[in-house]
């Protein structure tokens, strides 16, 4: 359904943008005046084209999978039996809530590792803070599935880690990193540290230093001045970051697939299964329903939180 | 009894002397203001005091107890920094409580100390509110409450009227002097304003590129400055030189500017200082003559530039802005000869450029002042 639809946009896209190419030069031929009244027509004009894009490619099939969830597949009659179904089965809610507790202690990891890593940034001298950040966004750089590999030769059981243990003596058998959550829970938080450290060592950066000055002369301790006024501050951000790995977790796929070794299922995994193996797309419908609401509301506070932010 | 005093502090930024071997003292329950041009130290000087930075050499005292390496959490001052520095994310009340809170007072005298503390302030109402929703005069004075509450041994200053417009300015100025007066503590304010210098300080401290040029109460600096500098910068200033001539000083150009006998040797080369509000320019029988250039409505006064013989001009504030001179009219100047001041440093050098007679004049005097 969604094929024919790309497929057409191509030739709409450019009749849209020449379009657009005679009301800008028109504009320019008209007084300053009305070309201001004009803008917003060339603008609308010009993103016509993404819009389509976005329209077809994914609103359309998104409330395609809505329909499906809430309709009898050969009648096309509306029913709830698809969520009821999917309320009657365990199967589904203990992955689901696996996949929210797997969230939960990676979000937990990414806190306990960012919020020190990014405030040690902060006291650098300016050039390693470069270098520290640098280390920190390279690993956007590399593509997720050879860093989940990297992993598997860091942690498995003839890898780095094992094989120094067992040279040490600490350990006679290697010790099982892999093919669990721990494995998982390793891989996901190394690939969304990222999207923490950063907006919280911005926002660290921004704590306007004579406020923590302040603090001292008005008496207050080392310990009190960071949980009483460096901390608050940078709380917003911390919690709007938080969310945001919160959710990326949610729909990881590639790393508990292969750090999981597949015993581990996730949403996303039990997705892949529901289409690809058993055909079903209503249940798979229902699922992609409940994962959406549940992050477009994080979604709703982690906007609330950027804007308090603000 | 002494309050604060340095003794040859220095404080290098590489090599950049913020603050260059300087010794001052301030008297307890005073207040005094640093002034001074931008770049010049002032904040320097109050983080020095309150320990927020320490010098890189030199000595601090706090009454009779040497503070140069204390934790600025134990020095017991209160600081209010130019951008008020308010916690945003805590209430009024909270930010007022912050520093009795830290000292673990209880509930109920705290919420006391905090009443009367924005009481004197005249903020009470406003205690719930965030520091974002006041004014920038009423965060002004929040952080005057904060730093005033828990009865700290100094109260720091730094440029607190600088954000705020000229009528709330004056208006806050009178405020914390009255505040000063009432409380008796002893208040160091910086300041680039040298109106507000005068108008509110027991004593003035003027600094220059990281250097003290002169200490002393306002009328004093303002009418015997010691240098060009001090004198330029404390108004407006005419500066007459010449040689020393009973009584008079004679210009090159053979120009005689009447002043107060001295026991300067006679044809000794002087530069003498004459405010311009100190100048009558009357029809006839003055000291000089000359034709206005220029005349300027002030207000209260008008001011005349007014051109000598010489081509020399000086410029005169006088009061009663009616039947006034026009551009272009001749005027007969007349001083008090008494008004004249020579400058006992007759140099126009730039202070702090590593002259070893300034430092060494600078110092002598400083300590004259200050003890
Ligand atoms: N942390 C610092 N690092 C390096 N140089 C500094 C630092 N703080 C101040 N300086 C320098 O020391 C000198 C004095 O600074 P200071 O802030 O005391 O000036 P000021 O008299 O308060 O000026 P203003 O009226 O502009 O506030 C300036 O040349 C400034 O650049
Ligand atoms: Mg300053």
């Amino acid at each position: 359904m969604t094929l024919p639809g790309s497929y057409e946009s191509g030739p709409v896209a450019s009749q849209t943008v020449a379009a657009a190419h005679d009301v800008a030069a028109e504009a320019t031929a008209v007084p300053a005046r009305r070309r201001a009244s004009l803008r917003q027509w060339e603008l609308f004009f010009l993103l016509l084209p993404m819009l389509l894009l976005i329209v077809l490619i994914f609103d359309l099939p998104i409330l395609n999978a809505a329909y499906w969830s809430i309709s009898d597949p050969k009648t096309g009659a509306l029913t709830l039996g698809h969520f009821r179904d999917f309320l009657d089965s365990t199967a589904y809610l203990r992955i689901i809530w696996r996949t929210f507790f797997l969230s939960l202690e990676v979000t937990a990891a990414t806190i306990l590792l960012g919020y020190p890593l990014a405030y040690w940034a902060t006291k650098l001298p300016p050039r390693w803070r470069i270098v520290v950040l640098g280390l920190v966004v390279t690993t956007f750089w590399v593509s997720i599935l050879v860093r989940t590999y990297a992993w598997i030769v860091i942690l498995g059981s003839a890898g780095l880690i094992n094989r120094l243990l067992m040279w040490a003596g600490v350990v006679s058998r290697p010790i099982e990193f892999l093919y669990n959550e721990f494995g998982i829970l390793v891989g996901m938080t190394n690939v969304l540290l990222p999207f923490l450290v950063l907006p919280l060592f911005a926002a660290m950066m921004r704590v306007d230093m004579r406020l923590l000055q302040v603090a001292e002369t008005l008496g207050a301790s080392r310990f009190r001045i960071f949980w009483q006024v460096f901390f608050p501050l940078t709380l917003p951000t911390l919690a709007a970051s938080a969310i945001l790995v919160f959710i990326l977790s949610l729909g990881f796929y590639i790393t508990p697939a292969v750090l999981g070794g597949g015993r581990v299922p996730l949403v996303a995994n039990m997705m892949d299964l529901l289409i690809n193996r058993f055909a079903r797309w209503e249940t798979a419908a229902v699922v992609s329903v409940v994962l959406m609401v549940v992050t477009l509301s994080l979604y709703a506070v982690y906007q609330w939180l950027r804007e308090k932010n603000a | 009894m002494t309050n604060v005093r340095f003794t040859h502090v220095t404080k290098a930024y590489g090599p950049l002397r913020a603050i260059d071997d300087v010794s001052i003292s301030v008297k307890s329950g005073e207040f005094t203001t640093v002034l001074g041009p931008s770049g010049s130290g002032k904040t320097t000087m109050l983080s020095l005091i309150a320990g927020i930075t320490r010098p890189t050499s030199g000595r601090i005292d706090l009454g009779d107890r040497e503070i140069t390496f204390v934790p600025a959490a134990e020095r017991n001052i209160g600081l209010v920094f130019q951008s008020y520095a308010l916690f945003p994310h805590m209430s009024i009340f909270d930010n007022v409580a912050f520093p009795l809170r830290v000292r673990g007072m209880g509930a109920a005298e705290l919420s006391r100390r905090v009443g009367e503390a924005l009481r004197l302030v005249r903020l009470e109402g406003l205690r719930q509110r965030k520091p974002h929703q006041l004014s920038g005069g009423q965060q002004q004075r929040v952080a005057l409450a904060r730093a005033i509450v828990f009865e700290p041994a100094i109260l720091l200053l730094d440029e607190p009227l600088a954000a705020l417009d000229r009528k709330l300015r004056e208006e806050v100025r009178l405020e914390i002097r009255e505040l000063q007066r009432k409380l008796g503590i002893t208040t160091i304010m910086v300041t680039h304003d040298q109106e507000e210098a005068l108008s509110l300080s027991d004593q003035v401290v003027l600094l220059s590129k990281g250097r003290v040029e002169q200490v002393g109460a306002p009328d004093e600096i303002y009418h015997r400055p010691s240098t060009r500098f001090a004198a330029d910068f404390l108004g407006m200033a005419n500066f007459i030189e010449g040689s020393y001539h009973e009584g008079h000083i004679v210009s090159p150009d053979g120009e005689r500017f009447p002043c107060a006998p001295t026991n300067i040797a006679h044809g000794a080369r002087v530069c003498g200082l004459l405010r311009p509000e100190d100048i009558r320019a009357g029809g006839e029988g003055g000291h000089l003559a000359g034709i206005v250039r220029d005349v300027v409505f002030l207000g209260e006064t008008v001011r005349y530039l007014i051109e000598l013989k010489s081509g020399r001009r000086l410029t005169a504030n006088v009061a009663g802005a009616r039947g006034r001179h026009v551009a272009g009219a001749g005027v007969s100047l007349s001083w008090d000869p008494k008004r004249v001041w020579i400058l006992p440093d007759n140099s126009d050098r730039i202070p702090a450029d590593g002259n070893a007679a300034v430092t060494e004049r600078r110092t002598e005097k400083v300590s004259v002042v200050g003890r």
